[in-house]
């Protein structure tokens, strides 16, 4: 009989090997990086823009460029664009970020010649047409309305205004007011500006045979004049400490809680003790504040704690959802967890757990070329090299409960947290 | 084509293999042939509780995710209707702990007083996030019931009320345990970078002592055919009117099922979908507008689901949409259409296939549903549609005595 009560052996994960991208730098100037995953016959391919929501200097125009780029060209109308990216079964779509604008396109390898084409035109002589504006506005306007309904999406744009003061550029919380200020000439100077004339950055994964890169370089063969001008300047109030701001909802079930604070980045010495630290605190099914909310209180579905890097700052933020009642108690209970990583070195047990943890999730992050390219783009965006993962990963390996509780002491302090409670208190 | 092997345990546990050597995480997915459908009327939501307990600590290992964490692995679980899927993704050379864990849970949960009580409270708190605490978020709580009157899909899997979850007793709990988790009920699929003699002898070594159990013959009520429309409204403080229709439609076992995804699809799959160009972009009747259908492995549901523009009224609503299904039904749909929609579940089956994780779960569900081959074959499926069956299903479907419809009106404040 086995005996079920000792765990098998377990393996130290030595080696994390990461596929790396390879850069090409075409004709045009423009940068192209690849990764290529030979056992499959799909391509993703993302044309990424200087045309993040910081760019703007009207509420809505980079989303609405974003996703209107697809909506009609010299050549064609909005559904004949539709048509052509659906009939090949492909799958055309947008994002738009504080920073960055991407169009993604994922299809099978062999639609690619068929379609880069119109991508081409879409991109160099996209025109926006009235009509579509017009619709995109009413349509929106209305599901406004339906997200100003759900507490996280209200906690969520609160709480950047918040943390870094109604004029920060990556605080711009849209109003209702905002659908009816939007003119076309806005839109049609922002796409001539951030994507039209601009420089992007093409990543490339899956089945990108040389055909398929040769493909790309023939259609974006535009040669890119105008740099980028630097970002409008961000500056926030660092000094000012805010009481708990509660935004009351009659009648919600759950509050959602959103609280955090600027902190460091990654290129900072002691980011990888507050990576460690993070995790513990928040950052895996296993952390301390799950273990102790959800699994020991029942208090919530969920509740993380993670640090977002945006281009110009990093945030640490602690957010969750939990019923209204136990909203106050909620609060308590993330400042004693936060205190204790203050007060208790970490356990060595705790400690290795966590550490095999992070460095499985690093390997997963780099498993097939989707994502080991998002790794990469993450990479190519903070202006950071392969080494960045070498350093981590060596770090983690050689973390202490010190080093933790001093990233604790340093960078997770309650009591400067900004803090927003959307619904009862 | 994704190869696999397909083995059966003495004590009934089946496992299905697929050798992926570009990876060095594995996928370790272990799938129990229990969901909601299994459920007694009057304790529903149990089989999605149940899945919360299965973390709370098995009969010799007190924690199920710490063990897994410290290997550098993680997981996570869900159950629908049908199932309830279990899933691991660990790097390689720990493969056996997740033999370990997961055979350790089969074998016997812990059965902590404590375990239950929190757990209940996370499911009431999903509850209400999920369902109660969003605009529109109790929708299919009201419409399965109104779409089924005597098969089990007519509660949602997080139950009918929060009530069944609060009264649910620990003798309800290890019943439930017993009745429907055992080796013969189970599949378990891997992918990864391993032999599949060596994984064979893993499964062996800590599956194969768990004692066997005659397979439960499952014994659903059939739905009775549904002979005229039926019309719920309610009012709820939400900005927009919406609409909803459901329809009965095939099961996954029927090959007509394939035609009526297809028909979904060409209705509202992708922006030159007809929904989109027709309604949403053309007529402005409509803040969102969407067909879909449930995907159930019993006979489920072909859903249309509208958001109505301020100031439009029901009636011009439902007529717009009504023209549109009339039309399907009168002159069915284009060659070009049909080969789109085709198109887009090609490629959606090649990225499926692109991650382990996807690969052992798409392989498990198959062998649930019919067999393992079926995760290389189903795409055929699709592509044998013609557009003569296309027509044949929106006649049969898309009738108005086989419709369920919601009004969910805005509260005017």
């Amino acid at each position: 009989m086995i005996d079920r009560s000792v765990a098998p052996n377990q393996k130290e994960i030595e080696k994390i090997e990461f596929v790396k991208a390879q850069t090409t730098v075409f004709r045009s100037g423009i940068q192209c990086h690849s990764i290529l995953q030979d056992d499959c016959k799909v391509v993703k391919l993302e044309l990424e823009f200087e045309a993040g929501s910081n760019f703007q200097d009207k509420a809505l125009i980079a989303t609405m460029v974003n996703h209107m780029i697809l909506e009609g060209c010299e050549q064609y109308s909005a559904y004949e664009i539709a048509s052509f990216f659906d009939n090949e079964g492909a799958f055309l779509d947008t994002s738009c970020s504080t920073d960055k604008a991407s169009i993604v396109l994922h299809c099978l390898e062999r639609s690619i010649p068929k379609l880069l084409p119109y991508l081409q035109a879409i991109l160099y002589t996209a025109n926006f047409p009235q009509k579509e504006i017009e619709n995109y506005l009413k349509i929106n306007a209305q599901k406004f309305e339906v997200n100003q309904e759900k507490v996280g999406w209200v906690a969520r744009n609160e709480f950047m205004e918040e943390l870094l003061g109604k004029d920060h550029p990556y605080s711009w919380k849209v109003n209702a007011n905002n659908y009816a200020e939007v003119q076309r000439d806005d839109l049609i100077s922002f796409y001539n500006k951030r994507y039209k004339a601009a420089t992007f950055q093409i990543y490339l994964s899956g089945k990108v045979s040389a055909e398929v890169l040769h493909a790309v370089e023939e259609v974006f063969n535009q040669k890119v004049a105008v740099r980028n001008e630097p970002l409008i300047a961000m500056t926030f109030d660092e000094t000012k400490v805010s009481d708990l701001k509660v935004i009351e909802k009659k009648g919600a079930i759950q509050s959602a809680i959103r609280l955090g604070a600027v902190t460091i980045n990654r290129s900072h010495a002691d980011f990888p003790a507050l990576f460690v630290a993070n995790t513990i605190l928040g950052g895996y099914f296993g952390s301390r504040l799950m273990s102790n909310i959800r699994e020991d209180k029942g208090y919530t579905y969920g509740i993380g704690s993670g640090v977002t890097h945006l281009e110009k700052l990093s945030y640490f933020i602690v957010s969750t959802e939990v019923g209204a009642e136990v909203t106050a108690s909620t609060l308590k209970e993330i400042e004693f967890e936060m205190n204790q990583l203050h007060n208790v070195l970490v356990s060595q047990d705790e400690l290795k757990l966590v550490k095999n943890y992070i460095l499985g999730n690093i390997m997963k992050g780099f498993d097939g070329s989707f994502n080991a390219m998002a790794r990469f783009q993450m990479l190519n965006n903070q202006g950071l090299s392969y080494g960045y993962y070498e350093n981590l990963i060596q770090e983690i390996k050689e973390m202490n409960a010190e080093k933790i509780q001093a990233a604790a002491q340093n960078f997770m302090d309650y009591s400067a947290l900004k803090k927003i409670v959307v619904g009862k208190l | 084509m994704v190869e696999f092997k397909d083995h059966q345990l003495t004590n009934g546990l089946r496992l299905i293999f697929n050798e992926d050597k570009t990876t060095p995480i594995v996928a370790f997915n272990l799938l129990y042939d229990v969901g909601s459908k299994d459920e007694d009327e009057n304790k529903t939501g149990f089989a999605h509780l149940f899945e919360h307990l299965m973390f709370g600590g098995s009969i010799n290992i007190p924690s199920f995710d710490g063990p897994l964490q410290r290997v550098g692995g993680e997981n996570n679980a869900f159950t629908s209707t049908d199932m309830t899927n279990y899933y691991i993704t660990l790097p390689k050379n720990n493969i056996e702990t997740a033999f370990w864990l997961e055979s350790d849970r089969m074998l016997s949960l812990a059965f902590s007083d404590k375990s239950l009580e929190v757990q209940r409270q996370v499911v009431i708190e999903e509850f209400a996030q999920r369902y109660l605490n969003q605009p529109y978020g109790d929708v299919y709580l009201l419409l399965r019931p109104l779409a089924y009157k005597k098969h089990p899909y007519r509660w949602a899997t997080i139950g009918k009320e929060i009530k069944h979850i609060e009264t649910a007793t620990m003798d309800d709990v290890k019943a439930f345990f017993k009745r429907h988790y055992y080796p013969g009920n189970a599949i378990l699929s891997i992918s990864g970078d391993l032999e599949f003699e060596e994984v064979k002898r893993l499964t062996e070594k800590w599956f194969g002592d768990i004692p066997s159990k005659k397979k439960v013959v499952r014994n659903l009520p059939l739905e009775p055919f549904q002979k005229e429309e039926r019309v719920l409204e309610v009012e709820r403080d939400v900005p927009l009117n919406a609409l909803y229709y459901a329809y009965h439609m095939p099961s996954k076992n029927d090959a007509d099922y394939y035609a009526v995804d297809l028909l979904s699809d060409v209705i509202s799959r992708g922006d030159s979908s007809r929904f989109y160009e027709r309604l949403l972009k053309k007529t402005n009747l409509f803040a969102e507008i969407d067909a879909f259908v449930t995907g159930d492995m019993e006979t489920g549901l072909f859903i249309i689901s509208a958001k109505l523009s301020e100031g439009v009224t029901y009636e011009e609503a439902e007529a717009a949409i009504d023209q549109e299904l009339l039309e399907l039904v009168e002159n069915g749909v284009e060659v070009e259409e049909l080969k789109k929609v085709k198109n887009k579940a090609e490629a959606t089956f090649e990225f499926g296939k692109t991650s382990a994780l996807n690969k052992a779960m798409g392989l498990a569900i198959c062998a649930l549903v019919k067999e393992p081959e079926l995760f290389n074959y189903e795409f055929e499926l699709y592509d044998k549609v013609s557009v003569e069956t296309i027509q044949r299903v929106a006649k049969n479907v898309l009738r108005k005595e086989n419709r369920s419809k919601l009004i969910y009106k805005a509260k005017k404040v």
